[in-house]
């Protein structure tokens, strides 16, 4: 038997004081955390909230840079400005536009019965050319086609076939466009074609060509493709893209090529028949003299009095056709390095910027 | 109210403050977390919005700075070529005239007659002269012709060639259209006044 001499009872505090020392160690433990974590929190917040209000200022600011600028550019008229380059930009281009190259294209393709009257070649805006020929502008979509209109006189409706043939099967050429035939009795195949011509790149003088070792390039004209170009549908009236220069008056000259040129100005075939053009007396003595080349393997095409047309494959002249096939050594002239310098630039409102010094031939654009 | 239930809730006062206090932290803990975070969170958001905004129209305000730099250099350009290659028929008319027969001379050809439409280009402030000749000489002459014109520095274009007929000895008579461009003059409002 044990003796128990306790005043009180006994009672057990230990769990209770033990939980009591553990919640508040717990507690003081995650109140120095919150402390800290306040503290980081707060400064962090302020930190952010100082950020926040410099990246506002400096987007008021950017806004207000913005909206200067808009001012300045609200002055300015786009699309005159791009009529105005687009129309220097075609200038530029048809000045540079190499003849000689054209001679000696179409001289490869020109079959022996075929003689030209008349070349006029019409700048044509960058892109595809018009037509069946579309295929080889694939490649050079960037190019500046040309379209050449041809007059002239075949000997027989073959070799104007085959003048058609090679347009379509060469190269620089493509979507040859016989626009107009006819055959006046006793008097060869006159026609009319368009076809689009694509040029060489460069515009120096071809290799070999008279003058081209003694000279120097001359410094270039500004040009005002340079800085800017056209977006060729922003202005260009006929459709398909296609920018025809402003026809230039033509006033009749001493010449009389007028008469009888199919499409250009010609009278009527009952007309002329009517009334036939009597020759000067000295075009009558020249039609008289065996002028006109003598072709190889055929025959020389009857033309019409005063139409005799280029007596030669063009950059092949036929022997004998002039006495001087090649043209004769040039003076040592400084050649024209007149490159239409387009480069690509938008600015139609969400375009993507384009850097300024875009690569040449390719349109700019400065317009909505 | 005996035994153990009675023991705790006699020693309230020993370990209610504590537990209190441990929830108190708890609860602050979790605002942090919760509250403040979020804060901050929605702050750097609006950081990125800002930033990203102010990209976007930095990029708007260089890319019109760049169109605007690029009219003005075209004007420059332009002026320049107007002054420089264009200029007025007074200063260039007569010089573009002597050349036109000059290459023609020197590529052996004889001009019989020439005449210079004129085509006025309001628009631009220009005057399109064209020199409409037709030529008698060989088609090397023509040829040679042709190449000088495309060498020579003015600002000579070669519209048209069109031929007329063959003469005697393979002597071609062409019509060559030329044009060129000048500036536009203003008119005289006070010439031939008292």
């Amino acid at each position: 038997m044990k003796l128990n001499l306790a005043r009180r009872p006994f009672v057990n505090l230990r769990p209770i004081t033990r939980l009591a020392l553990v919640a508040w160690l717990l507690g003081a433990l995650l109140a120095a955390w919150n402390l800290r974590q306040a503290w980081t929190l707060w400064r962090g917040l302020g930190a952010e909230r100082e950020l926040v209000a410099e990246a506002q200022r400096a987007l008021g600011a950017e806004r207000e840079r913005l909206r200067e600028v808009e001012n300045a550019l609200r002055g300015i008229d786009l699309m005159t400005e791009n009529a105005h380059a687009l129309f220097l930009d075609q200038e530029i281009d048809r000045r540079v536009f190499s003849w000689t190259h054209l001679f000696e294209s179409l001289g490869r393709v020109l079959p022996r019965e075929v003689r030209l009257v008349q070349v006029s070649p019409l700048l044509v805006a960058p892109g595809q050319p018009r037509g069946r020929g579309a295929r080889k502008a694939e490649a050079a979509a960037s190019e500046l086609w040309v379209t050449v209109q041809v007059t002239g006189y075949a000997e027989r409706d073959e070799a104007l076939l085959d003048l058609v043939d090679a347009l379509f099967a060469a190269p620089e050429f493509a979507a040859p466009d016989l626009r107009r035939e006819a055959v006046p009795p006793g008097k060869p195949v006159q026609f009319e074609l368009a076809v689009s011509y694509l040029p060489p790149a460069a515009a120096a003088p071809p290799e070999g060509a008279p003058g081209r070792a003694e000279t120097a390039p001359a410094a270039p004209p500004p040009t005002v493709a340079a800085a800017i170009g056209i977006a060729p549908e922003a202005a260009a009236p006929e459709a398909g893209g296609a920018v025809a220069l402003p026809p230039v008056p033509r006033t009749a000259t001493a010449g009389d090529g007028e008469e009888g040129l199919p499409g250009v100005a010609e009278p009527p075939v009952g007309r002329r028949e009517r009334e036939p053009r009597t020759p000067a007396p000295d075009e009558r003595s020249r039609a008289a003299a065996p002028a006109a080349a003598p072709r190889v393997g055929g025959r020389q095409p009857v033309l019409p009095a005063g139409e005799a047309g280029i007596p030669m494959v063009l950059g092949v002249p036929a022997a004998g056709a002039s006495g001087q096939d090649t043209p004769p050594a040039a003076a040592p002239v400084r050649p024209p390095v007149m490159r239409p310098r387009k480069a690509a630039e938008s600015v139609a409102p969400g375009a993507a910027p384009v850097p300024l010094g875009a690569p040449a031939s390719a349109t700019r654009r400065i317009g909505p | 109210m005996s035994g153990r239930a009675g023991l705790w809730q006699r020693r309230i006062r020993v370990w209610l403050p504590a537990l209190l206090f441990l929830a108190a932290n708890l609860g602050v803990l979790a605002w942090d977390r919760v509250v403040l975070a979020g804060r901050i969170a929605a702050l750097e958001r609006r950081l990125e919005w800002t930033a990203n905004e102010r990209e976007e129209v930095a990029r708007q305000t260089r890319e019109l700075a760049s169109r605007r730099a690029a009219i003005l250099r075209n004007r420059e350009y332009r002026e320049r070529l107007y002054q420089e290659w264009f200029a007025t028929p007074e200063q260039r008319l007569t010089a573009a005239i002597a050349e036109v027969k000059d290459l023609a001379a020197r590529s052996g050809l004889e001009i019989r007659a020439i005449s210079y439409p004129q085509q006025s280009l309001t628009e631009y402030g220009l005057v399109r002269r064209s020199f409409v000749f037709g030529v008698e000489g060989s088609y090397g002459a023509l040829r040679q012709l042709v190449y000088l014109l495309e060498l020579t520095p003015s600002f000579l274009t070669l519209e048209s060639i069109r031929v007329g007929e063959v003469g005697t000895g393979g002597q071609l008579r062409a019509e060559l259209s030329l044009s060129t461009l000048f500036i536009a003059e203003p008119e005289p409002a006070g010439k031939g006044r008292s």
